[in-house]
């Protein structure tokens, strides 16, 4: 695994889109993070100290919550980094070069979980640092969202995943990708909840971890109050685990059978 | 040394939806040989070494390489250009090859040999979308030259190469060749087949035509010219001959080709012992252009 990774990384390690969009969501989050403290300090005293959102734990949860506005965009290179392969027919040399499909498919799986650790170090260090500068509780409350964040940001790279080795073209892909990630989903997930059962929304892919992660826009169901609590964190998760192994077992599939 | 077989393909058959791209195609590749693999456009060969390079699947039949069921590992020892050069656009001719190292297992020690030996040593670091077709060509073969494989696997190897390029590349096959490394070749250019090759395979629509040495596909069809001061008498003589295949005058002449492998030889003596001196004999090999027109037509 390690070898292939290596080569995976010998792919990347000079590619200039590679690094504009990983240092992009490497400053988005804390400058998200930073913007959202500034909004909180300057907000009337009752209000702040209600929503104690600065503290451990809810700084885990709000840093998580905020990050996941500028996840796509490692989903987007994820999306590029697989349709090149295609458009360049690198998947095709690859194989003929020596790697069974299965090794460059266990190669680029390496990569979709390296990519969900970099996200996952990266917000749990701004969620720690910005944590600590509040300075009025203890780190380790609600850390248990470090895991909660790996799953999110495995589930946003699964269905980029999906789309990276389905779809040909890298424009399209990423059309599709960002169209659903902002607007698609939420509008499915809406009609869901209100025309047909409250709560159904969450068997959907990105919306089961965006409820995981609720942040501070759990306030606004909470106040809707329909049908009861939704389901428990356990659910989300299973839910979200669900659609990654979909997800995957799809691309796979493809990958394993297609003529490439 | 053409005793062990590199490649044997088995009833191999694929098609694409309704098209059928082969259709039980069997043959072997002795190791040694400077192998073939020649047919129109559309008949299959790109086909044939995508299933065998395990980048297509075939719908049914069977391949081997070195005697082995097909294995990944069995690929890091063959050096492959298949169809179009696939290298990552916005790397350099060097970090590409670098990749291609790595995916072979092998340090990355014989890179510059072989960018010096397709001439490319120069633009080493300029990155591929810079590249003229030809140069791209060129990286592909740098590419499958990469640590002197056992076989080399090329599809149209002198595509979008200049003259001159063409001329090259033919003698680097030819001199690999001769080095005993085992080359499998596809090609529409009969000339180019011709040239270097030892054995051939011809594929039309999908079907196998003929497939052996080079010889022993286009032997057995050698034309064999005659002239005598009394043709009439000639012709008469030929048209009596058993395994008569065609004959023709031509320019003073009578062509003709025989089924049951008559040499000129025997034919000399035939015709004097039955009266009739010959004035001109000739063996003419047909050439293998005419061949496979016959073949694929």
């Amino acid at each position: 695994m390690i070898k292939l990774l290596k080569i995976e990384w010998l792919k990347v390690k000079a590619y200039r889109t590679f690094w504009i969009l990983s240092g992009l969501f490497l400053i988005a989050v804390p400058l998200l993070m930073w913007a959202f403290e500034s909004i909180i300090r300057t907000s009337p005293k009752p209000v702040a100290a209600f929503l104690n959102s600065m503290s451990f734990p809810k700084v885990w949860d709000n840093t998580a919550w905020l990050a996941s506005w500028v996840t796509p965009v490692m989903g987007i290179l994820l999306v590029i980094f697989l349709t090149n392969e295609n458009n360049f027919r690198t998947i095709r040399q690859n194989i003929i070069d020596g790697w069974s499909r299965d090794q460059y498919i266990t190669a680029k799986y390496g990569v979709l979980v390296s990519a969900a650790l970099f996200m996952t170090l990266v917000i749990s260090i701004t969620a720690l640092v910005f944590g600590l500068r509040s300075g009025d509780s203890e780190v380790s409350d609600g850390s248990i969202f470090i895991w909660y964040t790996f799953v999110q940001s495995l589930t946003y790279l699964s269905l980029a995943f999906f789309l990276g080795v389905y779809m040909k073209r890298a424009g399209i892909a990423i059309a599709i990708y960002v169209m659903y990630v902002y607007i698609g989903e939420f509008a499915i997930s809406m009609l869901l909840e209100y025309k047909v059962a409250f709560h159904s929304g969450t068997y959907l892919p990105l919306e089961s971890t965006d409820r995981l992660i609720g942040g501070e826009s759990k306030i606004l169901r909470d106040i809707i109050q329909r049908g009861g609590s939704g389901p428990s964190r356990t659910t989300y998760i299973i839910i979200a685990f669900v659609w990654i192994f979909l997800f995957n077992g799809a691309a796979w599939y493809k990958m394993k059978k297609a003529d490439l | 040394m053409e005793n062990k077989q590199i490649l044997s393909l088995h009833q191999v058959s694929k098609h694409y939806g309704p098209i059928q791209a082969l259709k039980s195609v069997s043959f072997s590749v002795p190791e040694g040989s400077v192998f073939g693999v020649l047919g129109p456009n559309g008949s299959g060969k790109t086909t044939l070494l995508g299933i065998i390079m395990d980048v297509l699947k075939a719908n049914a039949g069977t391949y081997s390489w070195f005697g082995q069921p097909p294995h990944a590992d069995q690929r890091k020892r063959i050096g492959t250009l298949l169809e179009t050069p696939n290298f990552y656009h916005y790397y350099s001719a060097v970090r590409n090859l670098e990749i291609t190292s790595a995916i072979k297992g092998r340090g990355g020690d014989d890179i510059e040999r072989v960018l010096r030996l397709t001439e490319l040593w120069e633009r080493k670091d300029s990155k591929f979308s810079t590249f003229s077709l030809g140069m791209k060509q060129r990286l592909a073969i740098a590419n499958a030259l990469l640590g002197r494989p056992d076989v080399l696997l090329l599809d149209e190897p002198t595509n979008g190469l200049d003259p001159a390029g063409i001329a090259e590349i033919r003698e680097l096959i030819r001199n690999l060749g001769k080095e005993g490394t085992t080359v499998i070749m596809a090609s529409h250019l009969l000339d180019e087949v011709e040239k270097v090759c030892t054995h051939v395979a011809i594929l039309k629509r999908g079907t196998l035509m003929a497939a052996g040495h080079v010889d022993e596909v286009l032997a057995n069809e050698d034309m064999i010219e005659l002239g005598s001061a009394n043709l009439e008498q000639l012709e008469n003589l030929l048209n009596s001959m058993p395994g008569l295949k065609s004959l023709r005058r031509h320019n003073g002449s009578i062509q003709v080709i025989f089924e049951n492998g008559q040499t000129a030889e025997q034919l000399n003596r035939s015709c004097f012992e039955q009266g009739v001196t010959l004035s001109y004999l000739a063996v003419k090999r047909k050439s293998l252009e005419a061949r496979f027109i016959e073949l694929t037509n």
